[in-house]
């Protein structure tokens, strides 16, 4: 029987791309042990809060929890509008994680406030600034609720 | 969670999953909690808001890739190939590197995607560069320069890849797909056109794909050889004869043989083959075949709609198939293809995909390229992700569109591939699991 001209065992089961940017050169695959991409930044944002339709709330904590990875720095940011139909925002910059990366889910309390309408959570890490996984996001606040 | 208001007006929401992923369908005021009308880089996996992996070097450095894969040789062994230049690669792992199995192809592929195939413990594959016009939104097909269309094949036995054959009457095709100098009249003459052809003809093809043992090309160009004249054939399919990948002559087996589509208004972007039906993609329709069980005429071919426009594959590369599972882009959305039904699958970020492609950089001078698309299981072994990921060039970056089969949501990547200064393309095939 004719014999293989070299070859491998099993297949590599490897995601792989190929970027021929005179930037970033090279046949990538995405690291599952390590989430935190020196090149690129991340966001999200959750949907925009009305709260009560016209009435101003505010913003007093956020609570997040997250799966410790390893250390990361996050940036929270709270953005609304205001009676004078201006955007207002208020931001934190909060580490999280630990250098052991527990791997378990924890809790952090953000203190930041912000008063508004069209109140909006959202959260972003810098190129680099660590893994991070947010398992649930919570806001908590005070809304007027005269009747009217 | 609905916002919980108590009576003394304090109040909480909680985000938590599963996320239902970017939604710009609706007013980021009346979305889902668990949508987002923006994101970026974050992957939506197993309920949690995860910065997505880090791309790191996985292969050692090579040319200009025009495509990646594997298969399996009759021995057993698996052979993770890739297209470059004009030359077909081997991955050894020793050093690692990529070892040279010589000329792929009878010329420079160039930035041409390579289409491949595996079939009896050998891989097949084609190149052509054949202008699309893109209907919309964006994009079109294939990459830069004349090719000369060809077929090839390598068992991962021999030494070089093979993409010469000679024929029953001694003429030598440069393609294994080939017609030989004593048939090339009569194939001609049954041709669109009853061109008069002096023969050996080389076939090449945009798309290759495999159905009742027969090798099918779609999209066909023609080189007679003979003459050096290239004919184009968008609308037209050639199949090998049944169990012989070799042999395309059909006045030397009935069973090869080929199809113009003539009644149609548009072009062949694409092909797919699941269970015991194909489905070749035009830009306006999709074109189902069967096998017939007739070696004359061994496939029946229905147009799914007779309208002149209708849900077709616009962009020649976003189509892509995983077992029982296709999609592709048409104009009006993105559709998921099962064997019963193509489903939409755009959903609420629909909008935002189409803006992007629409947007992608277009042209010369920079010419960043052409979207790809894959639906791939896993990121690697023991890391399952079930997507389908479309990705699209810009000038500074690509970004990756990443469908959940399991959650239905679509997540927005960007990977750092752009390059201001480039006039190439920084991609040139699908990413692929090897």
């Amino acid at each position: 029987m004719p014999v293989s001209n070299g070859g491998i065992p099993r297949p590599l089961n490897l995601w792989v791309v190929q970027s021929t940017s005179t930037v970033n050169p090279g046949i990538f695959t995405f690291d599952v042990t390590n989430f935190n991409d020196p090149f690129s930044s991340s966001f999200y944002a959750w949907k925009v809060e009305d709260i009560i339709a016209g009435r101003s709330a505010t913003i007093r904590r956020v609570i997040l929890s997250y799966r410790d990875l390893g250390v990361a720095t996050i940036t929270v940011l709270l953005s609304g509008t205001n009676d004078a139909q201006a955007v207002v925002t208020d931001s934190q910059e909060v580490m999280i994680g630990t250098v052991a990366a527990s791997q378990v889910i924890v809790t952090q309390l953000v203190g930041i406030t912000l008063t508004g309408s069209n109140l909006q959570l959202s959260i972003s890490r810098a190129a680099g600034d660590g893994p991070v996984s947010i398992t649930k996001a919570r806001m908590e606040g005070t809304v007027e609720t005269t009747v009217y | 969670m609905a916002i919980q208001i108590n009576s003394n007006g304090t109040f909480s929401i909680e985000y938590v999953g599963p996320y239902s992923g970017v939604n710009t369908q609706s007013p980021e005021t009346n979305i889902p909690d668990t949508a987002t009308p923006s994101m970026n880089n974050f992957m939506l996996r197993n309920q949690e808001l995860r910065s997505r992996p880090n791309l790191v070097a996985a292969l050692p450095p090579f040319g200009v890739g025009l495509g990646f894969t594997n298969f399996v040789d009759i021995n057993g062994t698996y052979h993770v190939v890739a297209w470059s230049g004009r030359q077909l690669f081997q991955y050894n792992p020793v050093g690692p590197s990529w070892d040279s199995l010589g000329n792929a192809a009878p010329a420079d592929l160039k930035q041409n995607t390579v289409q491949y195939r595996a079939f009896a413990n050998t891989i097949y594959y084609t190149s052509l560069s054949q202008v699309i016009t893109p209907p919309q939104p964006g994009g079109g097909g294939g990459g830069g320069g004349p090719t000369m269309p060809f077929v090839g094949l390598w068992n991962g036995l021999t030494a070089n890849p093979q993409y010469q054959q000679t024929q029953y009457d001694a003429s030598v095709t440069n393609s294994i797909a080939g017609i030989a100098t004593a048939s090339s009249p009569t194939v001609g003459g049954s041709l669109p056109g009853g061109p008069t052809l002096t023969g050996p003809l080389a076939l090449g093809a945009q798309f290759l794909g495999e159905l009742n043992n027969q090798l099918i090309l779609a999209n066909v160009n023609l080189l007679d050889q003979g003459t050096s004249t290239l004919y184009n054939f968008p609308n037209l399919i050639w199949w090998s004869a049944n169990g012989l990948p070799l042999q395309w002559d059909p006045t030397q087996n009935t069973s090869a043989g080929f199809n113009p589509f003539l009644d149609v208004s548009d072009l062949i972007t694409g092909l797919m083959t699941m269970g015991v039906a194909g489905y070749i993609f035009r830009s306006y329709g999709i074109t189902q075949f069967a096998p017939s069980g007739s070696a004359i005429t061994p496939f029946t071919f229905d147009h799914m709609w007779a309208s002149e426009h209708g849900i077709g594959n616009v962009l020649p590369w976003s189509i892509a198939q995983y077992g029982p599972q296709g999609a592709f882009v048409a104009q009006d959305n993105i559709y998921a293809l099962s064997i019963t039904n193509a489903q939409p699958i755009g959903g609420t970020a629909r909008d935002a995909i189409m803006s992007d492609l629409a947007n992608m950089l277009p042209g010369a001078p920079l010419d960043p390229g052409i979207p790809y698309g894959v639906i791939l299981p896993i990121f690697k072994a023991g890391y399952v992700y079930l997507t389908y990921q479309l990705l699209i060039p810009f000038q500074d970056f690509v970004k990756m569109w990443v469908y959940s089969f399991e959650d239905k949501n679509w997540a927005s990547w960007e990977l750092p591939f752009g390059d201001p200064t480039r006039v190439l393309p920084t991609i040139n095939c699908p990413p692929n699991v090897v």
